[in-house]
């Protein structure tokens, strides 16, 4: 289960390093930050997995969406 | 060259970090074990994360809270527009069709549930998961909600981006005030004063407070930064 989950991380930041669209990189890692909480509310840690889907899905993922906007969306 | 030194970094953290990962040795059990054993006595709180940084590690969560201070204070000196909060109204048609009915509607509906788990977990951190800054962050995406389903020119509220900031100078003296209660009552600075007392008086007290400063400090600095950036007009 464990294995799958970081194999989804692993996907995920790739993905998100490698991808021209800044937008959809965003995405990824914001999935990423998710499956991470995932990860750690199977491994017991439920105070890290409510700041990671706080901090690391929403917040972040909104301020980079807002740069986004005011920038250009893709990388040259 | 920069790819030979990634290379070289990336062996040298293998080397150092693979034989933690690879052993079978068993960690040393001492300080979960004393923890275990003295935490709910000497803090009160069951959840013992919060035992942890709030009683034993208190000084390091002053210190974070005040790294959130310098970076709001950064973010406030850089984004222009801070104190003058009825600027211009922006004409909805500059600004782009994104708020539609739907997102006004979602987001009001959806904010006060956001906003009431954001005070659970404040004031619950002792018992439950979650603690100051979690729920700080949850009351300030419920602020953040409301403030994305309205226009610009609606979006004044009596909640204006001042008194979010005096709230959140407030809080900053609150904690600093909570810091130097136990030196009033003969304990060392920061330790938990009710200890001092007897057991009159619950010693989760101490805790719940510096959840809720630190709750509304971390809330109400993260709401200001939002509000900002959504204000934040064009250059060009």
């Amino acid at each position: 289960m464990i294995t799958i989950l970081l194999l989804l991380i692993v996907i995920g930041s790739t993905y998100a390093l490698f991808s021209r669209d800044l937008l959809h990189s965003t995405i990824a890692l914001s999935m990423t930050s998710v499956v991470s909480a995932l990860i750690f509310y199977l491994l017991h840690a439920p105070d890290v997995a409510i700041t990671e889907a706080a901090v690391g899905a929403g917040l972040s993922t909104v301020i980079f969406i807002w740069i986004i906007k005011h920038t250009k969306r893709s990388d040259p | 060259m920069t790819k030979l030194m990634g290379i070289v970094s990336l062996l040298l953290l293998s080397a150092v970090l693979g034989p933690i990962i690879i052993t079978e040795h068993p960690w040393s059990q001492n300080a979960r074990d004393f923890l275990l054993h003295n935490g709910y006595r000497d803090t009160g709180a069951s959840n013992l994360v919060s035992a942890i940084y709030l009683g034993y590690r208190a000084y390091d969560t002053i210190g974070e809270t005040i790294v959130l201070l310098a970076a709001v204070t950064g973010a406030v000196f850089l984004i222009k527009g801070f104190g003058s909060s009825h600027q211009a109204p922006v004409p909805s048609y500059k600004r782009g069709a994104i708020r539609t009915n739907i997102i006004s509607m979602t987001t009001g509906k959806l904010a006060p549930v956001v906003m009431l788990f954001g005070w659970y977990v404040m004031f619950f951190g002792h018992q439950s998961p979650g603690g100051g800054f979690q729920g700080g962050v949850v009351l300030a995406s419920g602020m953040l909600f409301i403030a994305l389903g309205r226009e610009h020119h609606k979006r004044d509220s009596q909640l204006t981006k001042k008194r979010l900031h005096r709230i959140e100078v407030l809080s900053l003296w609150l904690i600093l005030l909570l810091v130097c209660i136990p030196l009033t009552l003969g304990a060392a600075i920061l330790e938990n004063p009710l200890t001092k007392i007897g057991d009159s008086i619950p010693r989760v007290i101490y805790i719940i407070g510096f959840n809720m400063a630190i709750g509304l400090k971390v809330g109400s600095g993260l709401s200001i930064l939002g509000l900002l950036m959504m204000d934040m007009q064009h250059d060009d």
